[in-house]
């Protein structure tokens, strides 16, 4: 019969831990570093925006260019193209995202007799670059364009799209293009998601953006054109599936290809209820980034959990904690209760600081925003802000994961030093052992690397995150077969085996 | 008196070496137990299994019919104790080290002061812990283990480093928690003279033995055997007498006198056959023999008695 709970043992634990100085000594320190952190990365952030050129600037500047080649050689084609397409986005004010980019570059192509851009350039028509990437590379003007009347008539066409700002107009022509095989696109299953997706411009009356790259190399990512980048979305995850391959030519796996068809459901999802995706350098994007701060919490958590069990033994006050009237596995679980309060309190800590910083940067604009997900095979909508903080704390696993390594090894060696350096270098080496595991086979992984707790920390590569709302953002593990839930489950494993083994040392082991 | 600590022929071993060698020892009620031993008898070995710091290899050791290991919890209600030094964490105050023992013991937080006061503490209880000087650390120690009012203290050296002064009062102390109160205390030292003037009941072992147990009288005393002190004359007469019948007595030879080792049903005889043989007694006296002399000759440093 036990007249006392383990209530007063915790409450013990926390008396000692919260009135010894070094505690919050060393807990200022990594959080002034994570303010820094946050500072830091909101300054770059602003800086970026700063220092960006205008897309005027940059058109000039390559407009100036092309003049200037132009008076050693007029007839350059290219260069006149240039010349042209950018006097008239100047001059009526067309800024980059502009769908009219595109129709204004499509014009004074065909006025100058140039037909595709490719990695190499700008190419005449029939005009080989490459040999061996004919196949890809080589497109052959179409029919039309080399019938001056029908050459002329296209034109025109395009010219009054233009003058008219007729988008609707300019997605039919594309459409039509397709159809009518202009433009040579090889493979039938490409050209009918081509298709699909235009037409999904149409149906959902969303204005597109220019997919025209080459004038301008800005960093904004302007909300106004969220459904359009949605429908691009759209069209690369539906081209992944249909490929198969990424390009490379290494297959997609399983999970990669559910992921595919969850973004095109997620991005449907977005269209048809109007929730905008978070933006990186939105509010609620800055604060997401803010996590990867949490990598300095694990060294404060593993040097709190280094010291846990050894600074008794150190100090002696060990013999004081057991002759009470507690069993040994009650005060084991006190000090994990304490821990646990630790670490949830400097992850809440860690998100206030963010929290705060970000909104003196950016202020809360769109701070109401939607996050949909999938879950289980189900689609979720839950607030942004949420889900933010959902991501805190997965991201503290791998945290308390390398917590529970100090504190097995504090226990067995019953000093903190050799717990804390050990740890430190094991966390600060993990990638370094991530990458020896996977080089020497040519990027696949030594089997059973995937199991190890290095390989299985980053787990914010698998968490869906504002930049990759956009699209384009794949992680890299050490098997591509890894998954959220894989790498929770090892981490647990890890966690469990930690624990258990500390628990049972300092149950049975002699106090000499 | 009820037996408030039993050890029943308990063992341990560090690896190969028997550090504690079936020991068994009761510990009753109001008695202030003294367990006397040189350096690395086995004392403080003893005392963290009695305390549950140790593992027990076999035998079985409980208190108040609790048994350590199968009811803990039960078995560490009635009994608290300090090992080795009074270690307290330094950066705590002496009152925030009471209160997590106290919290931890399931002892009423007016208690605290109380406890304070009984060693004298109660001006520097806000103090930290590493500002004391050892004289306090042990009261204060000595007050910690006294908060949830146990039936038996466990002390290891308790007046290890004081002055004179501190080793009065701690004694004092000690007397009156076993007299007054009550209590039973448990009080180990390798210091024979504390012992004599402290203890009820006196405890000794070396290597892992229990050599003797037994009241400070019974032990010096030493009961049917004693040192018998004779001034004969004439002197020379005597010791060739003494020497010829009864070699193996012989403890010590001077000018002045014979020391004798008999039993007191010994004396009579042999005071009979000394005045047969014409030889005078004109002293005969009983050699109080000190714990020291028989403490060194249970523990085989002394050659006082063979």
């Amino acid at each position: 019969m036990s007249l006392f709970n383990g209530a007063v043992l915790f409450k013990n634990e926390r008396l000692k831990m919260y009135k010894k100085s070094s505690t919050w000594v060393l807990m200022c320190i990594i959080l002034l570093l994570v303010a820094l952190m946050v500072i830091f990365s909101n300054l770059s952030q602003y800086s970026m925006k700063v220092y960006q050129e205008e897309w005027q600037e940059q058109y000039k500047r390559l407009l100036a260019d092309a003049k200037n080649q132009l008076g050693t050689n007029p007839e350059d084609p290219y260069n006149n193209k240039m010349s042209d397409t950018l006097s008239y986005l100047l001059e009526h004010d067309i800024n980059p995202y502009d769908w009219r980019t595109d129709a204004v570059d499509d014009y004074f192509s065909l006025k100058h007799n140039i037909y595709g851009q490719n990695s190499y350039g700008i190419r005449k028509p029939g005009e080989i670059i490459d040999q061996d990437f004919n196949d890809f590379y080589l497109e052959k003007p179409a029919e039309a364009d080399i019938d001056p009347a029908r050459l002329q008539e296209r034109m025109d066409k395009l010219w009054a799209i233009i003058t008219k700002n007729d988008w609707k107009s300019y997605i039919g022509m594309k459409i039509d293009d397709l159809k009518s095989d202009y433009g040579q696109s090889e493979n039938k299953g490409e050209r009918d998601v081509e298709i699909e997706i235009y037409e999904l411009y149409l149906e959902k009356n969303i204005v597109p953006i220019s997919e025209v790259t080459h004038y301008y190399s800005g960093f904004d990512q302007p909300e106004l054109m969220w459904k359009s980048k949605q429908i691009q979305l759209i069209r690369e995850s539906k081209l992944n599936l249909l490929q198969g391959e990424d390009q490379s030519g290494a297959m997609y796996t399983r999970t990669q290809l559910k992921n595919f068809e969850n973004d095109i459901k997620i991005a449907q999802e977005r269209l048809s209820t109007n929730s905008p995706p978070v933006t990186s350098d939105s509010f609620l994007g800055m604060l997401e980034q803010s996590d990867s701060s949490l990598g300095l919490i694990t060294i404060l958590m593993v040097v709190y959990s280094a010291n846990l069990f050894a600074s008794e033994y150190g100090s002696g006050t060990i013999k004081m904690l057991l002759i009470t009237p507690h069993k040994r596995n009650k005060i084991f679980r006190a000090k994990l209760g304490l821990l646990l309060e630790m670490s949830l309190i400097s992850m809440g800590i860690v998100f206030i600081i963010s929290f705060i910083i970000n909104a003196a940067f950016t202020g809360f604009k769109g701070i109401g925003a939607m996050q949909i997900l999938y879950v289980f095979g189900n689609m979720i909508r839950l607030p942004y802000l949420l889900y933010i903080f959902v991501r805190y704390l997965i991201l503290m696993l791998p945290v308390i994961a390398y917590s529970s390594l100090a504190l097995v090894l504090s226990v067995i060696t019953r000093k903190s030093a050799v717990s804390i350096t050990v740890t430190l270098l094991l966390l600060f080496t993990s990638d370094l052992f991530v990458m020896l595991m996977t080089l020497p086979n040519g990027g696949t992984a030594v089997p059973g690397a995937k199991f190890l707790i290095f390989a299985n920390t980053s787990l914010q590569y698998y968490l869906p995150s504002a930049q990759s709302a956009y699209g384009g953002m794949y992680y890299f593990t050490v098997d591509e077969t890894m998954t959220l839930g894989f790498s929770v489950t090892v981490l647990l494993v890890h966690i469990i085996c930690f624990l258990w083994t500390a628990h049972d040392d300092f149950c049975r082991r002699d106090v000499k | 008196m009820q037996d408030v600590l039993v050890l029943e022929n308990v063992y341990k071993s560090f690896g190969k070496r028997t550090i504690i060698d079936n020991v068994s020892l009761t510990v009753k009620e109001g008695e202030l137990f003294g367990f006397l031993g040189p350096n690395g008898a086995g004392k403080t070995t003893t005392i963290k299994m009695i305390l549950g710091l140790l593992s027990i290899d076999s035998g079985r050791i409980s208190i108040l019919g609790n048994d350590i290991e199968n009811d803990f919890e039960a078995a560490m209600q009635n009994i608290s104790g300090i090992v080795e030094n009074p270690d307290m964490y330094q950066y705590l105050s002496g009152y925030d080290n009471l209160r997590i023992h106290a919290r931890a013991c399931g002892a009423p937080k007016e208690r605290i002061d109380e406890v304070a006061h009984m060693v004298g503490m109660q001006m520097r209880i806000k103090d930290k812990f590493k500002s004391y000087s050892l004289g306090m650390k042990q009261r204060l120690g000595v007050a910690q283990a006294l908060l949830h009012n146990p039936k038996i203290m466990i002390l290891d050296e308790p007046t290890n480093g004081l002055d004179p002064a501190g080793i009065k009062e701690v004694r004092e102390l000690l007397r009156y928690l076993a007299h007054t109160q009550g209590m039973a205390v448990f009080v180990s030292s390798h210091i024979l003279q504390e012992m004599q003037q402290m203890c009820d009941t006196v405890c000794i072992i070396n290597n892992g033995k229990i050599l003797r147990v037994g009241t400070v009288d019974e032990l010096t005393k030493n009961s049917n055997a004693g040192l018998y002190r004779y001034k004969l004359r004439p002197m020379e007469n005597a010791l060739s007498f003494i020497q010829q019948n009864i070699p193996d007595k012989i403890v010590a030879v001077t000018d002045e006198y014979i020391d004798l080792h008999l039993n007191e049903d010994e004396i009579d005889t042999i005071n009979r056959r000394l005045m047969d043989n014409n030889l005078v007694i004109y002293g005969l006296n009983a050699v109080e023999i000190s714990l020291e002399q028989s403490y060194m000759e249970i523990t085989g440093g002394g050659n006082v008695i063979v």
